[in-house]
């Protein structure tokens, strides 16, 4: 390609370049490639404008969609689905295992007055009151603030409230302070499991054996609210006392926990858990 | 986990189960709690021909509610509830209304009179799945309505629990009588029965042969405390042992041949072996404490006893023909009278706790571990296990007066069986043959 001296683009800015010296003299652009930056300038310039317009269109689209878009009627995330009841206990400290053990639901009996009976002898007499005399505005206030006393501190509330603590907790307390394992927490399964387990009562007719030996399978159905659609049993444990208590605890048990979305197809089709008089082995 | 991954989780178990017809397993649901049987018993109809028994038919309902709910096996409902007016087979049982009342078994039953004998036609139940399982008709004397209803009341028990009920079975007890004590012996309700030891001012320790027709006890009789066997059939007495000092805690082994009992020949209190005839086999211990109260397991091949060799009284179990015992309880400092359970699993005992109160305790021999009966209900002592494992009975100061309690095991359903008097060292007899 020659080299030939440089002029302005048709249309385009003017050009102040400062004459170049002499040896060393600037390429001048061909009239052609001027043109065709020309027109690339104007491109990028109206592609620019498009791009600030889309995005200008898109921003207010968002901020009004977020502005004006309908609340959801169900929240995204269902507190409901992660809220297990837990009770905080305080750590017991453990019984001593030299002692014979104690009956937790037996009340603790009275604790013996030992001290001495009072002397009616040698007791002082104790001024009579005088009914005569009217009480002071002192007298007044001090009866005041004696009746209206209140607890000193929190200790003195709980006591109110339940009664004198012990200095020892529940020995089956947990040392983190919940019931449940976080691990037991999460699984729907479980506290379905714990809700019909808690209405289960096993008639006290079975034999030693019987307690060790049955288990059945008890079958359900729930609808989406974790009503009881439908609940049988899928295998007899051989013993008809034994699974009329296992049906009528499901029964006793509705409305169980409400599936949550992801169980509620399995829900509906039914699911089924072993069911043994005490532990399943 | 991610929602996908336990909607995956999910249908895999619906297919699995599909698959297979069934609900797919998802975990387990182990029980908690054991509840009294709630069961309805109905008044006896009359058979035409019968209707003379009328006072009978009422005796045998109440004793048989009585025995039922005595064993804390039952809840025996209110009949005020009772409807009643279906029939006595399973084709005319409404059993929506026994249902509905809260009834899980149902007893209906009929009075008969068959060959000069009451008959009670017997059936049973299952409400829920109104099934009758149990159809039988019992006999008796007509001058025995009690033991009738107890052989009703362990036709009932049977079906129901699959297990066999002690309600014919008997206890022997002592009772101080004008300044004595003396051996009786009553239904396990505290009903019938009488004494059965005559003069010897203080007869202690009663303890039945293992066929029932005979006990072993302690009287000073001649000055001595030494052991008897009273035939209960005709009351014949046959002294055993009058060794010098203490001849006391006669059991007798399971097979019938063989006495343990303790014997203070030798300076101290030793647990030392008879023949059923009194002779002396073998001295069993020998330890500078105090032996005691030596109790059979079941199969014959061991015995409990009580002995201060550790420095307070505790509870060891040794091969019934001696060797080496092995010392089982460790916690308590006083522990006493061990009685064997019928399978030879448990040991129910006296324990002295922390608060210097007696209490019955049971320690399950397989795990070491001392379950507690009775707590804050007076002194309860001196227990002894049902043939059927089930229930036992010990004396309580918990009113008073010594008074003899029946409970099951869990001490959950207590009844004093007995009123007036004071009333101790109760022994549960075997079940009647």
């Amino acid at each position: 390609m020659s080299e030939g001296p440089v002029t302005p683009a048709p249309g385009g800015p003017p050009m102040s370049r400062p004459p170049a010296p002499a040896p060393t003299a600037p390429p001048s652009i061909p009239p052609s490639r001027a043109a065709s930056l020309t027109m690339r300038h104007a491109r990028q310039q109206r592609n620019l404008a498009i791009f600030i317009f889309v995005s200008l269109v898109l921003h207010t689209g968002a901020v009004a969609a977020y502005a004006f878009w309908p609340a959801p009627s169900k929240p995204a995330l269902n507190l409901d689905d992660a809220v297990v009841k837990t009770r905080l206990v305080r750590l017991g400290k453990p019984r001593d295992e030299k002692l014979l053990p104690r009956l937790p639901t037996s009340p603790p009996p009275p604790a013996a007055d030992k001290r001495a009976p009072p002397n009616q002898e040698l007791a002082p007499d104790k001024p009579a009151p005088d009914s005569s005399k009217k009480p002071s505005a002192t007298d007044i206030l001090e009866k005041f603030e004696k009746d209206n006393a209140k607890p000193s501190d929190v200790r003195d509330l709980i006591r109110d409230r339940i009664g004198e603590q012990t200095d020892e907790g529940r020995e089956d307390g947990d040392r983190e302070g919940t019931d449940l394992t976080g691990e037991i927490k999460a699984s729907y399964f479980t506290r379905v499991a714990l809700a019909v387990q808690r209405n289960l009562e096993v008639s006290s007719t079975l034999s030693d054996e019987d307690r060790v030996r049955l288990r059945c399978e008890l079958a359900l159905t729930l609808d989406d609210q974790g009503a009881l659609v439908g609940a049988k049993i899928q295998k007899s444990s051989g013993n008809a006392t034994f699974d009329n208590d296992v049906l009528a605890a499901a029964k006793r048990s509705s409305p169980l926990p409400a599936p949550p979305p992801p169980v509620q197809a399995l829900a509906a089709a039914g699911f089924a858990f072993n069911v043994c008089p005490s532990r399943c082995q | 986990m991610t929602r996908c991954s336990v909607l995956v989780l999910a249908l895999s178990l619906l297919a699995a189960g599909a698959a297979l017809g069934q609900a797919p397993i998802v975990g387990d649901i182990e029980g908690k709690e054991f509840r009294p049987f709630p069961i309805a018993v109905t008044e006896l109809r009359l058979a035409p021909g019968a209707e003379g028994h009328k006072s009978a038919a009422q005796q045998l309902v109440k004793i048989v509610r009585a025995d039922l709910d005595l064993t804390g096996a039952f809840k025996v409902l209110d009949p005020k509830s009772f409807i009643d007016t279906d029939g006595l087979t399973q084709s005319t049982v409404r059993f929506p209304d026994w249902l509905n009342i809260g009834a899980a078994g149902l007893v209906k039953a009929q009075l008969k009179e068959e060959g000069g004998k009451l008959a009670v036609e017997l059936h049973g139940f299952e409400v829920a799945s109104a099934k009758e399982g149990l159809t039988k008709t019992v006999s008796g004397a007509k001058d025995d309505v009690r033991g009738l209803a107890h052989a009703l009341s362990d036709e009932i028990y049977r079906y129901f629990t699959g297990e066999p009920g002690v309600f014919r079975t008997r206890i022997a007890f002592v009772r101080k009588v004008q300044g004595e004590k003396h051996v009786f012996v009553t239904d396990i309700d505290g009903q019938g029965g009488g004494q059965v030891t005559k003069g010897g001012g203080l007869n202690l320790l009663p303890s039945f042969a293992p066929d029932g027709r005979s006990l072993v006890f302690t009287s000073y009789r001649l000055d001595n405390p030494d052991l008897y066997e009273l035939a209960l059939g005709d009351g014949s007495l046959k002294r055993l042992s009058s060794r010098p000092g203490l001849n006391t805690g006669g059991r007798i082994s399971p097979d019938g041949s063989k006495i343990a009992l303790t014997l203070s020949q030798d300076g101290n209190s030793e647990i030392y072996l008879l023949d059923r005839g009194g002779g002396l086999l073998k001295r069993l211990t020998s330890s500078w404490g105090i032996d005691t109260s030596p109790a059979w397991s079941p199969d014959g091949a061991n015995i409990a006893f009580v002995s201060s060799r550790a420095g307070n009284p505790q509870l060891y179990v040794m091969g019934s023909s001696g060797g080496e015992p092995k010392r089982v309880t460790f916690q308590g400092t006083y522990n006493q009278t061990p009685a064997y359970s019928p399978r030879g699993t448990h040991l129910a005992f006296t324990a002295r706790d922390e608060r210097n109160v007696f209490d019955i305790f049971v320690l399950d021999l397989r795990t070491n571990q001392i379950a507690r009966v009775t707590q804050d209900q007076g002194n309860n002592e001196e227990p002894s296990i049902a043939p059927n494992g089930r229930m036992l009975v010990f004396s309580t100061t918990r009113s008073g007066a010594r008074q003899l309690v029946v409970s099951n095991l869990d001490g959950t359903k207590q009844t004093v069986i007995t009123t007036g008097g004071e009333h101790s060292s109760p022994s549960w007899g075997p079940f009647v043959k």
